[in-house]
């Protein structure tokens, strides 16, 4: 079972680093993005497809691994409505209900790209490291089939994985989407070192 | 050909929350689950829901009436890291599943397969080590050339997600992308 104490430190630094990304995306749409308190989940890798609501839901996921010091993967997830709202604001124009075209592809790569960036800055900077993400790759699919990509990488590195989970709220309320964070162990190994010293 | 790989041990127990609306779940059969396989007699149903870069590889005996359908991750049990759970990989849950239909009163020679699934669901990846999909339609082909079962129908590849029924009634496998149903 993992250490209460790395559990602790993983969800506050979810909390921080999506508080940073929500700031980053707020800026960049100039409307109100806010963050839940972040959750973690600890499951094996091949649970992790059926670990959140529900799996045939359509979603707009973008997926990111990270680079530098120590991996892992980011993924940021959005219904199809709200995917195309961010857009709209990102791009000033007003919104209309659609399917996403390959603008709205590139625009939503381009938010988690933000958000990535900002949120793995956030880790980073609490590790004294450098992490930065790959270039972003968008889906849009049924939710457990997006998740299965992420887990079949994350089983490269470790069956036991730790999930941290953050839910992104448009307006103050409304449940936009979802961020995940899966750090690799050499990732949590860094962390558990700084939370030990602080 | 059992030595080679642990049979699934009691899964530990997870720590995962579930929620939400369940519905699908509710799809009359038996739910094979990421990385699981499972045998059952005929008329039983058998369902992957959300196959991504995973493979739905069916397995069945018409005559003897059992079949079974994996849900396999990953492609090969020598590559993985986890060397526990066999079932996650193509390759080793066709041998444990031909075991166990064979135990079942399958006979081998009378075996035929049929898979769906192993897309490329991210746009970015370029690099054939992240197509996971592609190499796990590769390695489920591959052993079951080895293993001498004859592949009657395959849709994989694309980019879409499917979710997969396996009939052992008939040996009919109905895949759903999207709006779009087909039977193979």
């Amino acid at each position: 079972m993992p250490d209460p104490i790395l559990l602790d430190g993983l969800r506050e630094i979810g909390n921080i680093g999506a508080a940073h990304a929500t700031t980053a995306l707020s800026k960049l749409i100039g409307r109100d993005i806010t963050v839940e308190v972040s959750e973690h989940y600890v499951c094996e890798t091949h649970q992790l497809p059926d670990a959140l609501d529900d799996p045939e839901q359509q979603v707009v996921a973008v997926y990111l691994e990270t680079h530098g010091a120590a991996k892992g993967g980011i993924m940021l997830m959005f219904t199809q409505d709200m995917a195309t709202r961010l857009v709209d604001l990102l791009l000033s124009r007003p919104h209309t209900a659609r399917e996403l075209d390959e603008v709205d592809r590139d625009a939503i790569c381009e938010v988690g790209n933000i958000c990535a960036s900002a949120y793995l800055g956030a880790v980073a900077k609490f590790c004294g490291t450098v992490l930065v993400p790959s270039p972003p790759g968008v889906a849009v699919d049924m939710l457990h089939a997006v998740l299965q990509y992420a887990a079949a990488l994350a089983e490269a590195d470790t069956s036991d994985l730790m999930v941290v989970r953050t839910q992104i709220l448009y307006g103050g309320s409304i449940c936009a989407g979802f961020m995940l964070y899966l750090p690799d162990r050499e990732t949590l190994r860094l962390l558990d070192e700084k939370f030990k010293t602080v | 050909m059992d030595a080679r790989f642990e049979r699934e041990g009691a899964a530990s127990a997870a720590v995962v929350p579930r929620q939400g609306d369940r519905s699908l779940r509710q799809l009359d059969g038996v739910h094979v689950g990421v990385g699981e396989y499972r045998v059952v007699h005929s008329p039983e149903r058998l369902i992957s829901i959300g196959l991504g870069s995973c493979v739905g590889i069916a397995i069945f005996d018409l005559q003897a009436q059992v079949g079974g359908l994996a849900h396999a991750m990953l492609p090969r049990y020598e590559e993985g890291r986890d060397k526990v759970n066999a079932s996650k990989y193509a390759d080793s849950s066709i041998m444990l599943m031909v075991d166990e239909l064979v135990e079942m009163g399958a006979t081998k020679g009378r075996l035929k397969a049929k898979m769906a699934g192993g897309a490329q669901m991210f746009s970015f990846i370029s690099s054939d080590a992240l197509n996971i999909g592609l190499r796990n339609s590769e390695a489920a082909r591959a052993t079951l050339k080895a293993e001498r079962i004859p592949l009657l129908a395959e849709d994989v590849g694309g980019t879409k997600g499917r979710t997969v029924t396996f009939s052992t009634a008939d040996g009919s496998y109905r895949i759903q992308k999207g709006t779009e149903v087909m039977e193979i």
